[in-house]
């Protein structure tokens, strides 16, 4: 059989698509993958990632948008849609992502509403008008019939990793992370007992929904056993006996997270005296970890008010030694996990915190007074009527994340008396400890503000433990900036002219060239052209 | 010797009326959805400073001008009756179809880089970032090259100039709207243009860009016979 060269060449072409074949393949199989966008815009942190090979159900990732958002809204959701498609490409295949558009659907609509999603209310500039849209721009998370988390409108990507994530982690947890609080019962004067169990309950009741709340009243005989912890609220720490102190110490060197509350003062609201804490071991634990707190009394302009008995009819008065910090004035950080969600925190009798750099350890200011703030040293003056008013003004920081690996306060050995064959000297994961300058915080249990505090630092303590650190995505979009109608104009004129100015200036270039090289005579001709 | 056919198409080009024409309407219409239009892919409209939306349109911008751009590549060889005379010559099929593909490709970075004044009116608005738009221009520069391999060996098929395009057109949309995500030109676009560079992509890119090219050295072998 006469077999054609067109067959034959054919034929011969075959195994260069079966190499073109098997590089595809090895390609696909064997890849690697560069995020070159400012804060890796489109890259799932270590943190989502560990927690996604956790999964071990069905997740299902609802985007319910409107099919036709307005502009503003478009580079959104389509960041949304890049980023949940991360979780469903990293999630072991228990991940799905889908997306609806309930404003076309009825049953869809009706299954938002279920879902606990809403319309959101946009306000558009269009044709030169502003006008109100509602549209759909929610998430909801589902797992099975009963496990839910839902975003009823997705108002900032900054954080959209984190809060999906601290979701996903929600959803399937098994059991409440548990947190200890652990300190001594207040001794106020006149007899009366800051009783933990009974002052605190609003606490406790708002931290139970969501975690499983354990209670030491400690006293001096107290054995202290923190194993089963998987976060930490501790007070009153020089009135910890020595080897109490020691399980806070091998605490936070096991890498766990710890919300410390450490006030510089002793204070009896009820006969209006405070005093100066005397110096113990607890300072030098505090300095072990990189802070200091000083034996100051701020009080600050930007304050809460307290009911003043001492007239008739009774009256709200401005109270400046309860300071009330706000994100308002830049007195929370608007960007640590912690503190980023809280409007208001008032803080009652605080004293002042002072960073004494470490070693590896990163402290970072999450709470600072306003700068009308002032600070009374010994001879401190409680009393509405005779605090005394400013002297000079300044800023005190009153709140504190210490991140890094921890070194035990006890060097190479456990104290004295103590036994632990497991004794930590230095952690071997990184961990953030929490100080804020008032231990009287927990006094304004009844407050708004007290219990969204304890609920924030313990979301930041349980879900940062285990989902490490997710960076905030700052300037995803960049807006731009004020623009003149006349820049407008001369903007677009530019963007039509400089790239065709170019290429007929290349054209004409050309031209002129060829012109003066068709006129020169032929080399060949005239012998005495060189 | 395949960079003296890619000399020659450059001179041929750039001698070319149609080619600077084709070129500046490239180039000006580009520039119209980023500042002129009422759509979200118009910063002024967006108010954003970002170029993601105009990436999102450039392949199909490709889809019409490679084609327009490579279909007298082989036409007009053939209607000129250049074409027996060009595989006599002593030059082998690869060195004429590379030629030819780093000729026109040549052609296309030219125009493409030309439209880099738009990310410079963007910086003048506002600090976009500028991982996307390298990526953008990464992705357009491995489309290209891929839209035009496409289009040469389509195009060596016929004779014809509007056949070539409409054939290469075709082809292009083909592959631009197909639904294998894993084939689809303008999926895999996207990706590199948003600033993520997967090796994937690059390395489809590559492989369909080298596989069309040897289709098109094969075709011209089978012409000589």
């Amino acid at each position: 059989m006469h077999l054609g060269p067109r067959f034959l060449l054919t034929l011969k072409s075959l195994p260069v698509f079966v190499v073109l074949l098997g590089l595809y393949w090895a390609s696909q199989t064997f890849y690697t993958r560069h995020d070159l966008t400012r804060d890796h815009l489109y890259s799932l942190n270590q943190g989502t990632l560990d927690l996604l090979t956790r999964v071990e159900e069905p997740i299902q990732i609802q985007l319910f948008f409107s099919r036709n958002l307005p502009p503003r809204f478009q580079p959104v959701a389509d960041f949304v849609r890049t980023l949940t498609q991360e979780y469903a490409l990293h999630g072991n295949g228990m991940i799905q992502v889908s997306e609806v558009d309930p404003g076309a659907d009825e049953d869809v609509r009706n299954e938002a509403y279920r879902l606990g999603l809403s319309e959101t209310r946009a306000n558009i500039i269009s044709k030169n008008r502003q006008e109100a849209v509602e549209l759909w721009f929610g998430i909801a998370m589902t797992r099975g019939e009963t496990g839910l988390e839902a975003f009823p409108s997705v108002q900032s990507i900054a954080d959209l990793e984190y809060d999906l994530s601290s979701a996903l982690l929600r959803l399937t947890q098994k059991g409440k992370p548990k947190i200890m609080m652990v300190g001594p019962t207040f001794v106020e004067g006149g007899g009366v007992v800051f009783d933990i169990q009974r002052d605190i309950k609003p606490i406790y009741h708002q931290l139970s929904m969501l975690y499983d709340v354990g209670q030491v009243r400690l006293q001096p005989e107290t054995v202290l056993d923190l194993s089963k912890a998987d976060a930490l609220i501790v007070w009153g720490l020089p009135w910890f006996q020595p080897e109490q102190m020691y399980r806070v110490d091998q605490y936070i060197v096991s890498g766990k997270p710890v919300l410390l509350l450490a006030s510089g003062l002793v204070v009896s609201p009820n006969v209006l005296v405070a005093q100066a804490l005397p110096h113990s071991n607890a300072d030098a634990f505090y300095a072990g970890l990189g802070f200091k707190v000083n034996r100051t009394l701020v009080s600050d302009n930007q304050c809460t008010k307290i009911k003043y008995t001492n007239v008739r009819p009774p009256v709200f008065k401005d109270y400046p030694l309860f300071p009330k910090l706000t994100q308002a004035n830049g007195g929370l950080d608007p960007d640590f996990s912690g503190t980023k969600h809280l409007d208001t925190v008032v803080l009652p009798w605080a004293s002042d915190l002072e960073i004494m750099p470490r070693e590896d350890i990163l402290p970072r200011i999450i709470a600072r007074t306003s700068e009308q703030a002032w600070v009374q040293n010994e001879g401190y003056l409680i009393d509405p009527d005779k605090a005394p008013g400013p002297t000079s003004f300044g800023r005190y920081i009153l709140g504190l994340a210490l991140t890094g690996r921890f070194t035990s306060f006890y060097g190479e050995s456990p104290p004295e008396g103590v036994e632990n064959p497991d004794h930590l000297v230095t952690s071997q994961q990184a961990s953030t400890v929490m100080v804020w300058g008032s231990d009287h915080v927990l006094t304004q249990a009844a407050q708004k503000s007290t219990l969204q505090w304890a609920e924030h630092a313990a979301g930041f303590m349980t879900h940062r433990s285990q989902l490490g650190d997710i960076d905030r995505r700052d300037q995803v979009f960049a807006p731009i900036g004020h623009v003149s109608d006349a820049e407008k104009n001369k903007i677009r004129r530019l963007s039509v002219t400089v790239a065709p100015a170019l290429m007929l200036l290349a054209a004409l270039g050309r031209t002129i060239y060829r012109r003066r090289r068709n006129t020169r005579p032929w080399r060949g001709d005239d012998p005495h052209d060189t | 010797m395949f960079l003296t056919v890619a000399a020659k198409e450059i001179r041929h080009a750039l001698n070319s009326q149609f080619a600077l024409i084709l070129a500046l309407i490239f180039v000006i219409a580009l520039a119209l959805p980023v500042f002129w239009s009422h759509s979200a892919t118009n910063v002024f409209v967006s108010g954003l400073a970002d170029l993601t939306p105009f990436f999102g349109q450039l392949p199909l911008y490709l889809m019409v001008f490679i084609p327009a751009l490579a279909m007298r590549a082989w036409a007009e060889e053939r209607r000129g009756g250049t074409y027996e005379l060009l595989l006599s010559y002593p030059l082998r099929p690869r060195d004429l179809v590379l030629g030819k593909f780093l000729g026109n490709y040549s052609l296309c970075l030219f125009c493409l880089c030309a439209t880099m004044a738009l990310p410079l009116l963007i910086f003048q608005l506002g600090n976009p970032d500028p991982g996307p738009i390298v990526g953008g221009y990464l992705a357009a520069f491995l489309l290209s090259a891929a839209c035009l391999a496409v289009a040469l060996f389509v195009g060596s098929l016929t004779a014809n100039h509007i056949t070539a395009f409409i054939l290469a057109l075709a082809a292009l949309a083909l592959f631009m709207f197909i639904q294998v995500p894993s084939l689809n030109f303008h999926a895999r676009f996207v990706n590199v243009a948003r600033g993520i560079v997967d090796t994937r992509d690059l390395a489809f890119y590559g492989l369909v860009t080298v596989s069309f090219l040897y289709l098109n050295i094969k075709r011209l072998e089978m012409g000589r016979w």
